[in-house]
């Protein structure tokens, strides 16, 4: 059973995020460990152990998979894989020019950040954000294109640049988060 | 089965860095407990050794400080699951008692010649609240549910967790304090999105959760578990020294462990005062040296002093909010948790962060041992619907070659959970690969907090050709299990992380036995209180099911266990123990078919049509 199967979902791109968290939710209820409470008879030993043992297993499980599916970054990660197509690893292309953009962007960022410039970094950040939104809806169009062969290979290099992005992104934050206003 | 039952009750208990607390739900409502005197059981947090090596425990270690200031223990809490490296210099100046230097994993304190770990120091505090709540029951505890800063790593958690085993607990789980609080809180249905700011004496945590239907989601965490009211009070006492270095040139405090107990006394009371009041006395008297002294201190001056730690647990709540996607506007309340948020600083602060005023309806002492009853009761099976879904505060992750990190698990990831990582030997015939498991946001090994090593032996084979899988598991007390397999040869290890700083299986199971005395106990006696304890738990939850699922069963099996519980009723109504416990037997015999229903109605519900068994540990691994 894939993580989409799991939450009652089907597997594409796009997932109702209310539609994942209800699921999530009243699996919660019947997995987690402490739900798992003595029986009749039961006391606090053996089968219940062995009970809250099995519950462990599962929502371990079911925690990690609701946490990939609920980001799209990670989901769409998780999707291509399902679908055939190569790791980061495997496949590390980023777009034409971007390394070397990303690259002065990063150091624009470090110098606003030892200069404590905090309209700086909100300028970068929203640039940021808006950056990834659009290759999120690349990314979801390709994967509407999926499982062509070309639109995998495409998938790739789009999240690898993702990847890029959503760190800086995630570094800016936290250090406007560090410092206040 | 049967009588090897135990008893039912489960307590809650607040093991906090200054003040300790036990609380029970009673009919339904978390309440502090009372030992057998009536007092409500508030235990400072403070251990004294006396000479003769007895030991005193709670308010009366507190009031020997001054004249044993070497042998009595304050804030043990601070060094839980510490290495001595991990001592600041800040810790230093904050306890007077002297740390042993013989191993330098493990923190020992020196009490005369005797060292001591902090789990024993705690155990005797636990063993305190053990003690006098049974006094107060009547009867025997056994088991809880011990809270622990948010922010605690996994090295402090398992050492929390060897201090109940010390003691002679049974620790069912170990909690959050800020989503205990919150469980205290939310108990009358107030659904919403909340922030829990929990500053206490050792420890600073902030947690923002969702709470819906019964369900407390926590959506981040962050803390600082080196801030807290003793830095507060670290602070008066130097603003104090200064001024007296200046008065009272022939006094020579700084060197004087008596005259520096009494004056951290004295300048916690003032720092209390100043909540209330403008202006505070500090006094500092010494009646066996005829010393008396009185400083006047300002709430101005005072909370210049106190405002950069403020602040600093003002920059844990951005980051918290910025992890959990919230803004303060979706906020629905801010909960205040912890003495220092008595403090009109700390009130006017958050108050500006948020941008509303802070709840304070709940008590900031009590609410943490409070919320921490109610999870013992759903532990014990009370049917209570409540469910807490919290996270990890600590990314986790294994050091890579040229001392890099690779996470597994990221920080605020919903606990319990999992992750793995494929990776192979760099050498040929490389038999053994260490293992470095790491905790910690930073990118560098070195800048993280090493929790373990271990080894996997493999069979020699030529580099890169191995498979090595390796698990991470998080269980539901954030503790970290890893487990490593190669693939290709079938070598296994796995292992509950006995982390650097901490004490092994071995260890714990022999100070249990050493270092506490066993009182020996009226056996008989016990076993009459237990199985009727157990006679009751059996008979509600079987009367719980009957309901839930009794439509399912037959008539004649339905007739059948109702029989048996009348049957065991009337036998917990004398004293024999033998009859009891056949009866008992019988009872828990005759429902079993119910059980049956109940736990497969669990299994199919849960996998919606299929059975827990053919799900396994799928959904298959991530990332
Ligand atoms: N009215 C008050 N004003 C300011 N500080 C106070 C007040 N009352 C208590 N405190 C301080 O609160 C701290 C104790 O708080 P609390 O009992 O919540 O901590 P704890 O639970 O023992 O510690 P932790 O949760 O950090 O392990 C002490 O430093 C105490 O001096
Ligand atoms: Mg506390």
């Amino acid at each position: 059973m894939d993580h989409f199967a799991f939450f009652g979902l089907e597997r594409r791109f796009d997932v109702d995020a209310s539609e994942l968290d209800r699921s999530y939710l009243e699996l919660s209820r019947l997995l987690h460990p402490d739900r798992q409470v003595p029986m009749p008879g039961e006391g606090q030993t053996g089968s219940l152990a062995a009970r809250r043992a099995r519950a462990l297993a599962l929502s371990a499980a079911m925690n990690a998979a609701h946490a990939t599916l609920g980001s799209p970054e990670k989901r769409a990660e998780y999707l291509l894989r399902l679908l055939g197509g190569k790791t980061a690893d495997q496949d590390k292309r980023t777009p034409p020019g971007f390394l070397q953009e990303q690259l002065e962007l990063r150091e624009e960022v470090e110098e606003a950040k030892g200069a404590k410039d905090r309209p700086r970094l909100e300028t970068r950040l929203r640039e940021l954000e808006s950056s990834r939104d659009e290759r999120l809806e690349r990314v979801r169009s390709l994967f509407a294109r999926s499982p062509e062969k070309e639109a995998l290979a495409e998938l790739r290099v789009e999240l690898n640049a993702l990847k890029y992005v959503s760190n800086l992104e995630g570094e800016i934050r936290s250090a406007l988060a560090a410092e206040g206003p | 089965m049967g009588s090897s039952q135990k008893d039912d009750l489960v307590v809650g208990i607040d093991l906090g860095t200054t003040n300790s607390l036990v609380a029970l739900v009673r009919d339904g409502k978390p309440v502090v407990l009372r030992d057998g005197a009536g007092e409500r059981i508030f235990v400072p947090s403070i251990v004294s050794w006396r000479d003769d090596a007895s030991v005193l425990v709670g308010a009366e270690a507190r009031r020997r400080a001054p004249e044993a200031p070497r042998r009595t223990v304050h804030s043990i809490k601070r060094l839980m699951g510490k290495g001595l490296e991990d001592v600041t210099a800040e810790d230093r100046a904050l306890l007077p008692y002297e740390l042993s230097l013989a191993d330098k994993k493990l923190v020992r304190v020196l009490v005369g010649e005797r060292a001591v770990t902090p789990q024993e120091v705690s155990a005797l505090i636990l063993r305190e609240l053990k003690t006098r709540a049974e006094a107060g029951l009547g009867r025997e505890v056994k088991r809880a549910v011990i809270t622990v800063p948010a922010y605690f790593d996994d090295a402090q958690r398992q050492a929390t967790r060897d201090a109940g085993k010390i003691a002679g607990l049974d620790v069912l789980r170990i909690i959050n304090e800020p989503t205990a609080a919150s469980l205290a809180y939310g108990l009358g249905g107030k659904d919403g999105t909340i922030a829990v700011y929990d500053f206490g004496g050792g420890t600073f945590d902030i947690s923002i959760l969702r709470i819906q239907a019964g369900t407390f989601r926590v959506l981040s965490t962050n803390g600082d578990t080196h801030l807290g009211g003793d830095d507060l009070d670290r602070t008066l006492v130097e603003l104090a020294l200064s001024k007296l270095e200046e008065r009272e040139k022939s006094l020579k405090v700084r060197e004087d462990p008596r005259l520096l107990a009494l004056l951290r006394d004295a300048a916690e009371k003032a720092k209390i005062e100043l909540s209330s009041s403008e202006r505070a006395t500090l006094v500092l008297r010494d009646e066996k040296r005829g010393i008396s002294l009185d400083l006047p201190l300002a709430r101005a001056e005072y909370e210049r002093a106190a405002l950069p730690f403020v602040e600093r647990s003002l920059s844990r709540c951005r980051r918290a909010l910025e992890d959990a996607h919230v803004k303060v506007q979706d906020l629905d309340a801010v909960v205040l948790v912890g003495g220092v948020t008595r403090t009109p600083l700390v009130r006017a602060k958050v108050e500006e962060l948020f941008k509303r005023k802070p709840h304070t309806d709940v008590d900031p002492d009590e609410v943490v041992a409070l919320g921490a009853a109610v999870q013992a009761d759903v532990l014990a099976g009370s049917g209570r619907e409540v469910l807490l879904l919290d996270v990890t505060p600590l990314s986790l992750g294994m050091e890579t070659m040229g001392g890099g990190v690779t996470k597994l698990i990221m920080r605020n990831s919903t606990i319990p959970t999992q992750a793995t990582e494929d990776f192979s030997t760099f050498k040929d015939d490389q038999t053994l690969v260490e293992i470095h498991v790491l905790q910690g946001e930073r990118e560098l090994a070195k800048d993280c907090r090493s929790l373990a090593f271990f080894k996997l032996r493999i069979p020699p084979m030529p580099a890169s050709v191995p498979r090595i899988h390796v698990t991470f598991l998080i269980d539901a007390d954030g503790i970290l299990r890893v487990h490593a397999i190669e693939e290709r040869s079938g070598s296994e290890a796995s292992i509950e992380v006995v982390p650097v700083h901490g004490l092994t299986q071995d260890e714990v199971d022999r100070i249990y036995l050493d270092s506490l005395d066993h009182a020996l106990e009226d056996v008989k006696a016990h076993r009459l209180i237990d199985l009727r304890n157990e006679s009751e738990t059996v008979l509600r939850a079987t009367e719980k099911s009957l309901r839930e699922a009794g439509s399912s069963l037959s008539q004649d099996a339905r007739r059948a266990i109702e029989a048996k519980m009348r049957e065991l009723r009337a036998s917990a109504a004398t004293d024999d123990a033998t009859a009891i416990s056949a009866a008992l037997e019988a009872l828990n015999k005759t429902a079993e078919p119910l059980a049956e229903i109940l736990l497969n109605r669990v299994a199919e519900a849960a996998v919606k049509g299929k059975r827990l068994e053919d799900v396994g540990a799928s959904p298959e691994k991530t990332s």
